[in-house]
């Protein structure tokens, strides 16, 4: 891609798991148009769901009326991912570590929680603000060096 | 949820007929594990060959069935998972679980390694 070009993705869907799907399908695409691998683009689509499932569960609660936007940006070198919502603010903190250890006992196997550990390990860099009561979500990722 | 289950001795395949495996039918998938273990079933194999995207519920859910199996027949219960593609597979080593769970390329691998050597 050229320093000149930009692309640019929008999509408003309500607050579902089910159309989730669609905003999962449409950054897949979109990453593998920007050149990632099956695999990134996986991984970048995967992240992206997971974010929009942390809204449909805590910001938004299952409120099917309410809607969420995502926003993904491709500058020359990244690709900026923003993720608003108007739900409540999300009080969490990055994990910075698997929270799977193998060497562990099967019974201490974690069955949730890995979504936030799955976005920063995937994404370059995630930052969340709040802003006139909207919740925003900012992840970038790099693009593969060609 | 599409799933296909078919014996082979004691051990249940159960072929995943879906292209996506996430939030939305987890929860089908746990229901299926219900049915297969009150019907006696512990030893299952699971294949996802026609699986294209996994997302962290479905993973939680597949390691929820992992532990469902061990504790229901110790010593004989185990879930092993085959056909898995480089996607699904980068999800496991990202959250390490390629390290806990049994992983063959194709269901005659993983049904003769629970079978053991006759």
């Amino acid at each position: 891609m050229s320093s000149q070009e930009t692309h640019y993705l929008h999509l408003m869907i309500p607050s579902n798991k089910e159309d989730s799907r669609l905003i999962g399908r449409a950054v897949y695409s979109f990453c593998l148009h920007l050149g990632f691998d099956e695999i990134q683009s996986y991984q970048i689509e995967l992240a992206t769901v997971e974010v929009t499932h942390n809204i449909v569960d805590h910001a938004y609660s299952n409120c099917p009326d309410c809607t969420l936007e995502l926003h993904a940006q491709a500058l020359a070198d990244r690709i900026i991912f923003t993720i608003i919502d108007t739900g409540l603010p999300a009080d969490f903190v990055l994990p910075c570590s698997c929270p799977i250890d193998p060497d562990d006992t099967i019974d201490s196997l974690p069955e949730s929680s890995m979504g936030l550990y799955i976005i920063t390990s995937v994404m370059d860099s995630v930052e969340y603000e709040v802003y006139e009561k909207s919740n925003i979500l900012t992840m970038v990722k790099y693009l593969p060096e060609s | 949820m599409k799933i296909q289950t078919e014996k082979t001795g004691t051990i249940l395949v159960a072929v995943i007929l879906e292209e996506r495996f996430d939030a939305t039918c987890a929860p089908d998938y746990i229901v299926a594990v219900k049915e297969w273990i009150e019907n006696g079933n512990v030893q299952i194999i699971l294949d996802l060959g026609h699986v294209d995207f996994i997302d962290s519920t479905a993973l939680g859910a597949i390691i929820k069935s992992f532990k469902w199996f061990r504790q229901a027949e110790v010593g004989t219960g185990e879930l092993a998972l085959c056909q898995i593609n480089n996607k699904i597979m980068s999800l496991l080593k990202l959250t390490r679980m390629d390290r806990v769970f049994p992983i063959f390329s194709n269901c005659q691998e993983a049904v003769a390694a629970m079978t053991g050597p006759e």
